[in-house]
């Protein structure tokens, strides 16, 4: 069972694990505590294979999650025959459900002294600079080939078909640095795999991958990317009128 | 009183490469003015408040003006120039390391939300891909949708297209049918207004599906090359303007 971080962060009442860290850790509240032990739990159970969907952990029945659920509109056979392209352009447009979304992922980071938001070109951009805004972080854009000007590393992940690469800024980042990346969608997890791979290449640590969709199958394909990943919704099959 | 605003024709843009501002030195700054220029008429605005008999209300304007000037003398400072990018003779202008500066980049956006938050804007469209950084944060905080202007292709569903011309060749830009409706009142953002054909692309989207765009907003124009002209009777607004 994933931990329900939220729950937990939340929760004044020493727990067990609680105990142990505040004997670690002396001169913590039974708060900070408890937040302390959450980290352990993460750290000592399989982290970097947790998928953790907003609704398992923290947020259920939070109304806020089926109404961005509603808000992304599905494409049937985009880009090609078989896929529903999950277009989070219409959240966009609902300004509610859109500001509730970076929300979701503003409260959730706010504590975890995160100084770097990366974003994936280009949806990734949509979502990385208000999240940025609201915790305090810099912004670094991740982005394809020979956009970025000056010097960068690149890091290659496959497609389907053939490979695509990403790029950072040299210094965008220092070593040391806390970041997540985030992006609209995960599926494979190769894109965020490459992302984690070029913060980790200039000394930063990742905490976490965040996207507002994740098919469910990325519960199982978490070792791809190796970090926990936080997801909003599940993509929805289609749009069911007219 | 109409008075022409002041140029930085007295500024040489020495850029000494490309560090982040944090680790190296920094470049020039290009003089910082928030210009709105509507075709009809000039308006100044002054850097500094002059003295005037009316002494508290020039101080309080002198107190606003000297906060509002050091917010756009960080952000102009926060930019790095990247010389001979993408090609020779083509001094870049990088935003990421504005993006890298929480409190300049806040700025930014506090600037643009101060100046359209009471102008009933109910469409913020951002010009792939730059103008995805800015105009999010800006609509959230206006309460306006936000309109993704992309490259050919990348819009799933039913778009309308509009070709604008580029050096060489042409290019096309594409909006979702639908987005916005008639009537909108709408505000275009991108992170720099050079030739202006990117923008006036723009206008022209949205005015086919009768949204009237009420001004064009960049962080970054570059006069010389004149992108003004080609936005018709549309007003732009920028934050900073820099050398070609």
């Amino acid at each position: 069972m994933t931990p329900d971080i939220n729950k937990l962060n939340q929760n004044k009442t020493p727990t067990l694990c609680s105990i142990s860290s505040l004997l670690l850790f002396p001169n913590t509240s039974v708060s900070e505590g408890n937040t302390k032990a959450n980290h352990l739990f993460l750290f000592f159970s399989f982290s970097q294979h947790l998928a953790m969907f907003a609704e398992e952990n923290g947020l259920r029945g939070d109304p806020r999650l089926q109404a961005i659920s509603q808000a992304i509109r599905v494409v049937p056979h985009f880009p090609k025959q078989g896929i529903m392209f999950q277009d989070i352009t219409t959240l966009l447009l609902d300004h509610k459900a859109f500001k509730d979304t970076v929300d979701i992922f503003v409260d959730r980071y706010r504590d975890m002294h995160i100084s770097v938001v990366a974003g994936i070109e280009a949806r990734g951009f949509m979502f990385g600079p208000a999240i940025a805004l609201g915790i305090g972080a810099k912004f670094v854009p991740l982005r394809k080939p020979r956009k970025l000007p000056g010097e960068v590393i690149s890091e290659k992940y496959a497609l389907e078909y053939g490979t695509d690469c990403l790029e950072l800024h040299v210094g965008a980042v220092q070593p040391g640095e806390r970041a997540i990346v985030i992006d609209d969608l995960v599926a494979t997890g190769g894109t965020l795999s490459a992302g984690v791979k070029l913060l980790e290449r200039v000394g930063a640590e990742v905490v976490e991958c965040a996207c507002v969709i994740g098919v469910p199958e990325v519960k199982g394909q978490c070792r791809l990317i190796g970090k926990p990943l936080y997801v909003l919704v599940e993509p929805r099959q289609a749009d069911k009128c007219c | 009183m109409r008075v022409v605003c002041c140029s930085n024709s007295s500024l040489a843009v020495t850029a000494t490469l490309p560090s982040f501002p944090c680790l190296g030195p920094r470049f020039l700054p290009r003089i910082a003015i928030p210009i709105s220029i509507p075709s009809s008429a000039i308006r100044f605005l002054p850097l500094r408040s002059t003295a005037s008999p009316r002494q508290i209300t020039t101080m309080a304007s002198k107190n606003a003006q000297d906060q509002q000037d050091s917010r756009l003398e960080s952000i102009s400072s926060a930019i790095r120039v990247i010389p001979d990018f993408p090609k020779p003779g083509i001094m870049f202008q990088d935003i990421t390391t504005l993006l890298l500066d929480t409190k300049a980049f806040k700025d930014t956006i506090d600037l643009f939300v101060e100046r359209y938050r009471d102008k009933n804007i109910s469409v913020v469209a951002g010009i792939e891909a730059r103008g995805f950084i800015f105009g999010p944060p800006i609509a959230l905080a206006i309460g306006a949708k936000f309109v993704p202007m992309r490259k050919p292709n990348k819009l799933p569903g039913e778009v309308i297209s509009e070709e604008y011309s580029l050096e060489y060749g042409t290019d096309k830009m594409e909006m979702h049918v639908g987005a916005v409706q008639p009537g909108d009142r709408a505000l275009i953002i991108d992170d720099l207004i050079a030739t202006g054909g990117t923008l006036g692309a723009a206008i022209k989207l949205l005015e086919r599906v009768g949204v009237h765009v009420v001004e064009c907003a960049c962080v970054i124009e570059l006069p010389e090359l004149k992108g003004r002209d080609r936005l018709g009777d549309k007003p732009l607004f920028v934050l900073v303007k820099g050398m070609a």
